[in-house]
């Protein structure tokens, strides 16, 4: 019987012993060619990509504004980061013999990367969460377009993320001594964005920013997993890094292989041809600008000047000013001055305490997204118009009593008593009698189509975000306002100077502050015919350089007897209730003495200015002066610009 | 009733034909493993195996010098030795850490100086084994119902203390020894059958007791199947208000998304070790893919590879082919063990021998199981192979006690034990 049993009992125990030789038959022989699909699948390892450099931003003779130097950041892993138990008890591994627990010795690293970096413990915690937070914020947008969770990339536990960024070599060389004995830390090395060019430029770069949601939504390059936004990129925010943003950025390097070495192609380009293996990270192109930082640098120095000795700490009214140089025949930019003005390289601290100047307003970039009353400085534009229409015949003559109405004296005033005044004599001597009837005459929407085909109250082509503003409707003394360039009627110093070079050259031209700018800004000649023009440059003419100008004399702009060019321009003086001193104006342009009266597109000397004084006063006797020294720097800087170009071989 | 021949007492030696080569292959497969950094010559790993080996041999030795019969008698002495630390163990985390540490959620080790670590489970194997034949081998009272209460309190004593390390595997021992050796006893077939049927009709409460992480381990063996956990994320038909079949599993103080992501992310978490051990067996094909040549062994992809999981590197170095031959070896275990419990007649080593080769035979039966996905997963080593002293030293010691019952000299005049064939 016992040895029946023990029969019984084999043959029990080879039940489950066959079936287990039939499992290893269906694994390993029937299936196996599945199980060995699924171990190469093992192998994979998840991409490492490489930033890149970011193009450099130039002015335009080469001098960087803006630029990538190398830096290092301290990056900790995610699992230490969100506290991943499974994640700590392996690291817990590297000290085997160590009766200290993982979480100590991770409280140590962060109190030596606070040491290292000066950093407060609380600070450094804030970034933690910050970081966990996008990811996990990223994680919910992934999830959601996919309708199910979705497990992201940067979620994995060993990648590392960078907690403290633009570490010197100095710094590096230390962290990484203190920091070696940690294995979650890791310093690594990336780019920080140095901008170079001082006050001057100020506002001009601009910013860069982290990528939300909306520009990865709108990323022109989302096909490109080189190319593409991706999470805690930074892009441009503000200023030429936004308007530049395609031509600056690279494209990241790739490292794509699985454990044996072998590459993964698993990524496609935009064309859909697979990306393999190692791709070297692409440097961005550098973003020449038009503008020359020498000439914006005098500029802005002699506007700041004025623009101190005047500031109400010094007893005067002044808060700021703007500039703005461009070439006539290009339309490019060559200064945008606004003043004052703050260190572009400034840190967030600093940053703060410029915010905090609420009387002069640094962060203000006033050349471009401020917006005045024009006043008088548009009195050109609308004699031109006027002419053209017919509404003004050249040889008129209008009475100016000082008043219009000399029952109503508070409004409708002019200057001075002008008597008898021809267009000619109106634009010298700003007479605004002369400029209430045509005014009138016109009518708003005449004067609106008008002064939007000199390119007021639209965007002006440089690509960055513009004030301005042009009425369209409104009543009879409307129209005399906007002749005078009063009422809701507001254009930007960039806008002033390229109205300014419409005037001197016939013709409106977008403008441009890229110097490789790819798009066409053909020229639209206004249909104004040459004589008219004449009567109205000979006024421009006559304001600087003949005795009853409003910007003639020596206190004045005190250009009248150079042998070979001659400035033409108007000034104004803008009210801005309720303040009581005005905008202080001068805009004008340089032309050859021979023929002034022509259209000045030709030589690089024709050159026009809009210069504005905020709260200055009168046009003539305080924006003027500066204008003729700038005329004098732009004249002095371009004539040595081109000896030294023609030494070097001839303009292109 | 049939009187014994003689039988040669070197038959017992023929144990080690199988136990040697496994030993072997356990130890280069632990080099395979262990050696990547290293080029040529032994890792610390393989010396301390070859150690245990040696040390675990004279043990083995000592074993059957003394005899199985001289170590019965203090079977019961064993048994409670045994037991006293065992209870020590479930009353580990109010001792000292040095001496009971926990490892991985467990206690199931006490420190007996710097060096030695010893696992009390595992000398309870054999401990009960002898203790459980000490107790059956002159009676015959277990033939009736009533006669079965006291084996199975024995059994099931040391089971709940290991249960409580919590220590899955080594308790899944424990019944299968008691059944096969009251069968070879002569247990009523009937009885035992009754018994297996109530312990069916009370899975349902051990399912309820157990912890939910232990429940998902055992529910592994299901989960494998793509189709299944398919099933499972879609919502029920009928109940409107369960998100997803999956759900209706939900422990009370589980949240739903975590509930949910158990399934979702079985793959990853859960059945992670069992999803790599399947592809490593799968990836091993008829022939293998060579000594430490494949990817298992070189990136570290599989958990516990020199341990429970070496059947699976075995697996895909040496394909179908290897694994054979180790099954083999252990079937040959198994039917010697027995054929040595046909060769004597006395009680005590007949049912010796069957506990002891039933023990090598269910231990590496459940080890093979859960390393292809028919089993849970639980620590349960294999025998001669894998890494570690307590299992080796247990296993040849057992080697030992059957070559013992071997080499003792059949008593010729007594009658063969066991034989209940005339009776009711």
């Amino acid at each position: 019987m016992f040895e029946r049993r023990l029969k019984i009992l084999l043959i029990i125990l080879a039940v489950p012993t066959l079936v287990l030789i039939f499992r290893l038959v269906q694994l390993q022989i029937i299936d196996g060619h599945i199980y060995q699909a699924h171990a190469e699948q093992l192998l994979y390892q998840p991409p490492r990509f490489f930033p890149f450099v970011r193009g450099a931003i130039t002015d335009c003779k080469g001098i960087r504004l803006a630029y990538d130097a190398p830096a290092w950041e301290i990056c900790v892993d995610y699992g230490v980061l969100v506290e991943d138990e499974d994640y700590l008890d392996k690291l817990e591994e590297n000290w085997p013999d160590s009766q200290e627990l993982i979480e100590e010795k991770i409280k140590e690293s962060w109190q030596v990367i606070a040491e290292l970096t000066n950093i407060s413990k609380a600070a450094l915690k804030l970034r933690c969460d910050r970081i966990v937070n996008r990811i996990r914020r990223w994680k919910e947008v992934v999830s959601e377009r996919h309708g199910r969770e979705i497990k992201i990339a940067e979620e994995r536990v060993n990648l590392s993320h960078a907690v403290v960024e633009g570490l010197n070599q100095e710094q590096m060389a230390k962290a990484r001594e203190c920091l070696a004995v940690y294995p979650w830390v890791e310093v690594l090395p990336s780019y920080v964005r140095k901008y170079s060019g001082g006050e001057a430029v100020g506002h001009l770069p601009g910013k860069l920013g982290e990528v939300s949601r909306d520009d990865i939504d709108k990323d022109s390059n989302a096909d490109d997993p080189l190319a593409c936004y991706t999470l805690g990129d930074l892009r441009g925010e503000s200023g030429i890094e936004a308007l530049g943003e395609h031509w600056l950025r690279g494209r990241r390097g790739l490292e794509y292989f699985d454990k044996e070495g072998r590459p993964i192609c698993e990524l496609a380009d935009k064309e859909g041809r697979p990306i393999c293996g190692a791709v070297e990270p692409q440097a961005g192109q550098t973003f020449r600008l038009t503008i020359d930082l020498e000439l914006q640098q005098q500029i802005y120095e002699r506007l700041m000047q004025t623009v101190e000795d005047n500031s109400p700490a010094s007893g005067g009214t002044v808060t700021g000013g703007s500039a703005v140089l461009l070439d006539i025949p290009t339309r490019q930019i060559l200064a945008l001055v606004s003043c004052p003005s703050f260190d572009p390289d400034a840190t967030k601290e600093e940053w703060q305490i410029i915010q905090q100047d609420k009387v002069h307003c640094p962060h203000k970039f006033r050349a471009v997204r401020e917006h005045y009353p024009p006043g008088s400085t548009v009195k050109p534009m609308i004699l031109a118009s006027a002419l053209d229409e017919g509404r003004v015949r050249p040889n008129e003559r209008i009475t100016c009593h000082k008043y219009l109405f000399p029952a109503f004296q508070d409004r409708w005033r002019c200057f001075g008593y002008h008597y008898e005044v021809d267009p000619i004599t109106a634009i010298q001597k700003s007479c605004n009698i002369f400029f209430y009837n045509v005014g009138e005459r016109m009518r708003v929407p005449r004067l609106a189509s008008w002064l939007s085909q000199f390119g007021l109250g639209r965007p002006s082509g440089i690509g960055l975000i513009e004030g301005g503003f042009v009425p369209v409707e409104g009543s009879r003394g409307n129209a005399r306002q906007i002749a005078i360039g009063q009422w809701d009627f507001r254009v930007t110093p960039l806008q002033a100077a390229n109205m300014i070079a419409t005037v001197a050259s016939g013709e409106y031209r977008p403008v441009t502050i890229w110097a490789d700018d790819p798009k066409p800004r053909t020229a639209n000649r206004l249909s104004i015919s040459q004589q008219y023009w004449r009567i109205v440059r000979e006024g421009m003419y006559k304001v600087v350089n003949e005795p009853g100008g409003t910007a003639f004399g020596r206190e004045r702009a005190d250009f009248d007897d150079h042998p070979v060019y001659v400035l033409l321009g108007k000034t104004g003086s803008a009210e801005a209730p309720p303040h009581e001193q005005a905008h202080a104006w001068f805009v004008g342009y340089l032309a050859e003495r021979s023929h002034y009266l022509d259209d000045a597109n030709h030589s690089d000397m024709n050159v026009a200015l809009a210069l504005i004084i905020e709260y200055g006063g009168h046009g003539g006797e305080v924006a003027a002066p500066v204008a003729g020294d700038m005329v004098r720097t732009i004249m002095a800087h371009r004539q040595g610009g081109n000896e030294k170009s023609m030494a070097a071989g001839g303009r292109q | 009733m049939t009187l014994g021949l003689p039988v040669p007492t070197w038959r017992g030696w023929g144990l080690l034909l199988p136990v040697i080569p496994l030993s072997l292959l356990g130890v280069i497969t632990i080099q395979a493993v262990s050696g990547l950094d290293h080029t040529g010559g032994l890792t610390a790993d393989v010396k301390k195996q070859i150690v245990y080996i040696l040390v675990s041999l004279g043990v083995m030795a000592v074993a059957i010098r003394i005899g199985y019969y001289r170590l019965g008698r203090w079977s019961y002495p064993l048994f409670i030795l045994c037991l006293v630390l065992l209870v020590l163990l479930a009353f580990g985390r109010w001792l000292p850490e040095w001496l009971t540490p926990e490892i991985r959620r467990s206690r199931r080790w006490i420190r007996i100086g710097p060096l030695i670590r010893i696992q009390p489970s595992e000398l309870m194997k054999i401990a009960y084994i002898l203790a459980l034949a000490w107790y059956l081998r002159f009676r015959s009272n277990y033939r009736t119902f009533r006669g079965l209460v006291a084996p199975f309190t024995l059994t099931l004593i040391p089971m709940g203390l290991i249960l409580s390390q919590p220590d899955l595997g080594t308790v899944l021992l424990f019944l299968p020894i008691l059944f096969v050796m009251l069968y070879a006893a002569g247990a009523k077939g009937k009885h035992l059958a009754v018994i297996i049927m109530m312990g069916i009709f009370c899975l349902p409460l051990f399912w309820l007791k157990i912890e939910s992480y232990q429940r998902l381990r055992l529910a592994g063996v299901v989960l494998q199947n793509d189709g299944l956990r398919e099933y499972l994320r879609k919502p029920p038909k009928y109940l409107k208000n369960r998100p997803t079949r999956w759900d209706c599993f939900r422990p009370s103080d589980t949240d739903v998304a975590d509930w949910q992501s158990e399934l979702d992310e079985w793959t990853v978490r859960k059945g992670f070790q069992l999803m790599r051990s399947k592809a490593a067996v799968g990836s091993g094909g008829l022939t293998g893919r060579g000594w430490v040549k494949n990817i298992f062994v070189k990136y570290e992809l599989l958990p516990e590879m020199h341990n429970d999981f070496i059947f699976a590197v075995i697996s895909c170095q040496w394909g179908f082919l290897g694994v054979l031959i180790v099954i083999l070896c252990y079937v040959a275990i198994v039917t010697i063990g027995f054929d040595l419990a046909t060769m004597t007649n006395d009680p005590f080593g007949r049912l010796v021998a069957v506990g002891l080769s039933t023990l090598i035979g269910v231990q590496a039966l459940i080890n093979l199981c859960m390393t292809v996905g028919l089993g849970p997963i639980t620590g349960v080593t294999l025998p001669f192979v894998s890494q570690g002293g307590s299992s080796m030293l247990s296993s040849l010691l057992s080697i030992g006690l059957l070559i013992s019952v071997a080499r003792r000299r059949p008593i010729i005049i007594a009658n063969h034990p066991f034989e209940f064939d005339g009776e009711a």
